[in-house]
């Protein structure tokens, strides 16, 4: 009787395992550990997702996690990225701004990206955030600079006017030792060191997009006087030229030693 | 019973001819001590694991593709289209990790209970071969998945080679079939990994085996109860005789009880966790990448990266057959005398340093903060606290900072390399002038930064760097930033400050 | 007890000259037609042996025995590399076989300093090979392993590696910029 159960047992459990084993194929791609798909499938740049990783991995370091708040211009402004043509972003990324800190992300660099990469990109970048920010901040002002046709004398008075409260030429406040800083306070914009590593573009770009994030207004204003109080009134593009006119003014301010040129390779 | 009968017979005949049959019924049922108990399991499924190793091995190589030009693919098309094929793979992987980690534990035991010494040394000679050749499988098993891990782990083992004085550059050459690594090289680690070693570690498990039925299972050992070579022989097999049990099924129960598990484990993780690899192509011209060995190897790579630089090549080169010539000596350094652990303290105490060191070594190993981040400068952003409140010019600084890939090496707000020290809190450890020559001079293991900074940016960065005083980080310990230098007259002195200054603009965002 | 009859039939049927542990060992020492057979056996095997030796350990040691790989390879014209440039460049290595797939592929850094004057790195980091990357911002090269740092004209700038970065040799045939690639660079060059 005994033998008769094992036997009966043995057979059993060799058919349950036939069975197993020739269901297993099927139940076995549901299991955890089978590997994704290969190659894994393409995720573009223009979408959500392709467009977060690649900033993630490329622009978050300057110009923030999340597109502002970074060191760097914000690019979570609507405006700015619509005043941009789509060919000058592209070419800005793909080789970056010669004499600044913005390097090339295409071409030559090393692991650089393909040029429809960056193409759909820049695509990315504007379904993103092509609608962020206030409207109407650059006052319809050109995002390129004019080059040389604004009047310094005009600017300085303008930049006493609007900007100096904010941007008094001399040290910031010590932060250490100011219990109470005024948070619009941000710091000299007339100091020699920072006016010869920007550009006139990015003076202009600042001046008339802002910097939202840091609190700073764009062309339209509301700026502060040298009182403290609201100074109502917008910038116009010739108030842009020279306000640039005056600061670019200030590069050269101080005299310095032989030195690299700024940026350049 | 007349069945049985006809059994016993037809294995005397098979016996009569090939004598095989009584050397299995010695080996199943020859006596071991009673006090054979859980700690003798992880031989046997050190070996279980090898005979997974072997079947999936096997299967494998009925696809695999041992062409530098063509293993990768080889590789996919198991993953992906073969039924199952993905789990042989995922098998022959965690087996091999497992079977090295039953190997070192078992091989701790060996060494803890001093079961090594008089008249078993022969055993663990056997064994520290067996550990090496299981370890060459491993090594040579990474190349095997042929991505860039694999390549660029040739040529560390090529740079290593390279090393050795005079002969170095033909023992390179030998090694990797060729003056670079090519198609020859992996047909040559093919040929180590599928042949030459295992079938060394056949020959060695066999000579392994049989030494231990010649000597005996050892008992767990017992204080006061030396090994004496005079009367040890005899008084084991006195004991033995008296009080021990067949391996079979008595001894063996413990051994299938933690096999069976073990392997039902190994199949758990390896449908968890899926193969191994591959990673990257091994595409040379694709460097942007950061080569790091299986974990079991992760101990060697710290090494490497921490052996001070004048006497590498020394230490790499003599280092390890000091150490396996060490290792294997052993039972003739210490042939007889106590077993028990708690008799010799000794033997714990290089036990304990040596398991520490590993695993902190394995652990450095993980986290590799020798190792520049090298995507930290695009990657990484500033911290908002860093951003805020900072003139437009220590803004330009911060972001020299991450242009020069300052980040790759020093971390901010946590976030960054590892290989120099965080700079949140700089400000209060150098003076303006100190970061000024810091930068432009380099020292420390910093390079020099002077030929490629103009007069700007090194402004720039050092007016960024000189707000670093760490007043922007939230305390982790209460009470602990008061200690800090320079930081009395901070505003944020009070812990609990900067959190609701930092909550209220967070809001206001 | 089944081994002892073991021994016995295998003494039995090996050994017709009982009295000697073995026939061949004690035979080498005689005269005679035995000791002839065994000198002559013992020739032929290490003749033979040493015959066959001959292709297996050479095929085993012959990658190292193959003359000089290093061959001229032309990296393109000159004047695609720019002057203060340091450029990553492809080049199929010379030395190479049906098989080497992605492998036989290769790179190198070049270093324009002004279009007569160059420099040719090798990726592989001086410490242990590791593929180093260059950072055109900051002008250093950067390992990804141990942390080995370069300048941008090849010297060891920080972290482990005992030299500078290997460099490969140069020249312009003509309209051809070359460098002399094919063998993987260690420490045992003289560059």
């Amino acid at each position: 009787m005994s033998r008769m159960t094992r036997i009966t047992r043995t057979i059993a459990a060799s058919a349950l395992l036939t069975v197993l084993a020739g269901t297993a194929p099927s139940g076995c791609d549901r299991l955890p550990g089978k590997p994704p798909p290969y190659p894994p499938p393409v995720v573009l740049a223009s979408t959500p997702a392709g467009f977060q990783a690649t900033w993630t991995d490329r622009c978050s370091g300057c110009h923030g996690a999340d597109g502002a708040l970074g060191a760097g211009l914000p690019m979570r402004n609507g405006e700015y990225l619509r005043a941009v043509p789509e060919d000058t972003m592209f070419s800005i990324i793909r080789d970056g701004i010669p004499s600044s800190r913005m390097p090339g992300f295409g071409g030559d660099a090393i692991g650089g990206l393909d040029d429809e990469v960056i193409r759909s990109f820049v695509q990315g970048m504007r379904s993103a955030w092509g609608d962020a920010g206030a409207k109407g901040v650059s006052q319809g002002i050109p995002w390129k600079v004019d080059a040389g046709d604004g009047d310094p004398t005009r600017g300085a008075r303008l930049f006493a006017a609007k900007c100096a409260s904010c941007h008094p030429s001399d040290e910031p406040a010590d932060r250490a030792v100011d219990p109470d800083p005024d948070p619009l306070v941000a710091g000299s914009v007339t100091d020699p060191f920072y006016l010869r590593l920007v550009s006139d573009q990015h003076l202009h770009s600042n001046i008339v997009f802002g910097r939202a994030d840091l609190g700073m207004p764009g062309a339209t204003g509301p700026f502060r006087g040298p009182d403290g109080r609201t100074v109502e009134g917008t910038l116009d593009a010739g108030d842009v030229a020279d306000l640039v006119a005056y600061l670019g003014a200030g590069r050269s301010s101080l005299p310095s030693g032989p030195e690299v040129k700024d940026g350049a390779p | 019973m007349k069945q049985e009968g006809n059994v016993r017979k037809s294995l005397d005949w098979v016996d009569d001819r090939t004598g095989l049959v009584s050397v299995a019924e010695h080996a199943m049922f020859h006596k071991v001590p009673r006090s054979a108990k859980w700690w003798y399991v992880f031989g046997s499924a050190t070996l279980m694991f090898f005979m997974v190793q072997l079947v999936t091995g096997i299967l494998l190589t009925t696809i695999y593709v041992p062409s530098a030009a063509e293993a990768y693919q080889s590789l996919i098309y198991i993953d992906q289209r073969i039924p199952m094929g993905w789990m042989i793979r995922a098998l022959h992987g965690w087996s091999s990790n497992a079977m090295c980690v039953m190997m070192l534990i078992h091989m701790t035991q060996v060494f803890l209970h001093g079961t090594y010494k008089f008249p078993r040394e022969l055993t663990w000679v056997a064994g520290v071969f067996l550990c090496l050749t299981t370890l060459g499988l491993a090594f040579t098993g990474q190349i095997m998945r042929w991505d860039a891990n694999a390549y660029w782990g040739l040529g560390i083992g090529a740079a290593i080679v390279d090393r050795v004085p005079f002969a170095g550059n033909w023992l390179r050459s030998v090694v990797l079939g060729g003056p670079d690594i090519s198609g020859a090289t992996l047909s040559r680690f093919f040929a180590l990994h599928v042949f030459i070693l295992p079938g060394t570690l056949i020959g060695l498990i066999g000579v392994h085996l049989i030494l231990v039925l010649k000597g005996g299972i050892s008992e767990m050992p017992k204080v006061g109860q030396p090994i004496e070579r005079e009367t040890y022989r005899e008084d084991y097999e006195k004991r033995v005789k008296k009080t021990g049990v067949p391996f079979f099924p008595d001894a063996a129960r413990r051994d299938m009880v933690f096999c069976g598990a073990a392997l039902i484990a190994l199949i758990g993780i390896a449908s968890w966790y899926g193969p191994i690899g591959p990673g990257p192509l091994p595409d040379p011209q694709s460097i942007e990448v950061a080569p790091r060995p299986d974990t079991l190897f992760l101990w060697l790579f710290a090494v490497l990266a921490l052996l001070p630089p004048q006497t590498e090549t020394f230490l790499i080169l003599v280092g390890p057959p000091v150490a396996i010539a060490l290792l294997a000596a052993l039972p003739f350094l210490s042939p007889t005398g106590e077993r028990a652990p708690s008799r010799r303290p000794l033997s714990v105490i290089i036990l304990c340093i040596i398991v520490t060191a590993l695993l902190v070594l394995t652990w450095l190993g993980i986290g590799s903060p020798w190792s520049p981040v090298m995507k930290a400068w695009t990657s990484i952003p500033t911290p908002v606290e860093y951003v805020r409140h900072r003139s437009p010019l220590e803004l330009q600084g911060a972001i020299q900072l991450q242009y020069a890939q300052c980040r790759n090496c020093h971390s901010i707000g946590g976030e960054g390399g590892k290989r120099g020290p965080a700079l949140d809190d700089v400000a209060t450890r150098l003076s303006w002038d100190q970061l000024v020559r810091q930068i432009q001079q380099g020292g420390g293991n910093m390079p020099a930064y002077g030929k490629n900074l103009s007069s700007a940016e090194t402004q720039a960065l050092v007016a960024f760097l000189s707000t670093l005083d760490g007043g922007d980080l939230p305390a982790t310990i209460p009470g602990a930033m008061e200690m800090q230098p320079g930081r009395d007259e901070s505003p944020t002195v009070d812990p609990t400050a900067p959190l609701d200054e930092a909550d209220a603009s967070v809001a206001s965002r | 007890m089944t081994k002892k009859t073991e021994e016995t039939t295998a003494t039995e049927e090996t050994d017709p000259n009982p009295g000697s542990p073995c026939e061949g060992c004690d035979g080498a020492n005689k005269g005679g037609r035995r000791g002839f057979l065994f000198a002559a056996g013992t020739t032929l095997l290490t003749v033979g042996g040493g015959l066959a030796a001959i292709p297996i350990v050479g095929v085993a040691i012959a990658p190292a025995e193959a003359s000089d790989p290093n061959r001229w390879v032309s990296l393109g014209k000159p004047a695609r590399f720019k002057p203060g440039q340091t450029v990553l460049v492809k080049f199929t290595n010379p030395w190479d076989s049906p098989t080497d797939g992605e492998t036989n592929e290769n790179v190198c850094y070049v270093r324009c300093i002004d279009p007569k004057t160059f420099q040719v790195f090798a990726v592989n980091c001086a410490h242990l090979g590791c593929p180093v990357e260059w950072f055109a911002q900051s002008r250093l090269f950067m390992c990804p392993c141990h942390g080995g740092v370069y300048y941008e004209d090849g010297s060891r700038a920080s972290g482990p590696p005992p030299r500078g970065l290997f460099e490969y040799e140069w020249r312009i045939d003509g309209d051809s910029f070359e460098i002399l690639g094919g063998r993987l660079p260690g420490l045992q060059e003289t560059t």
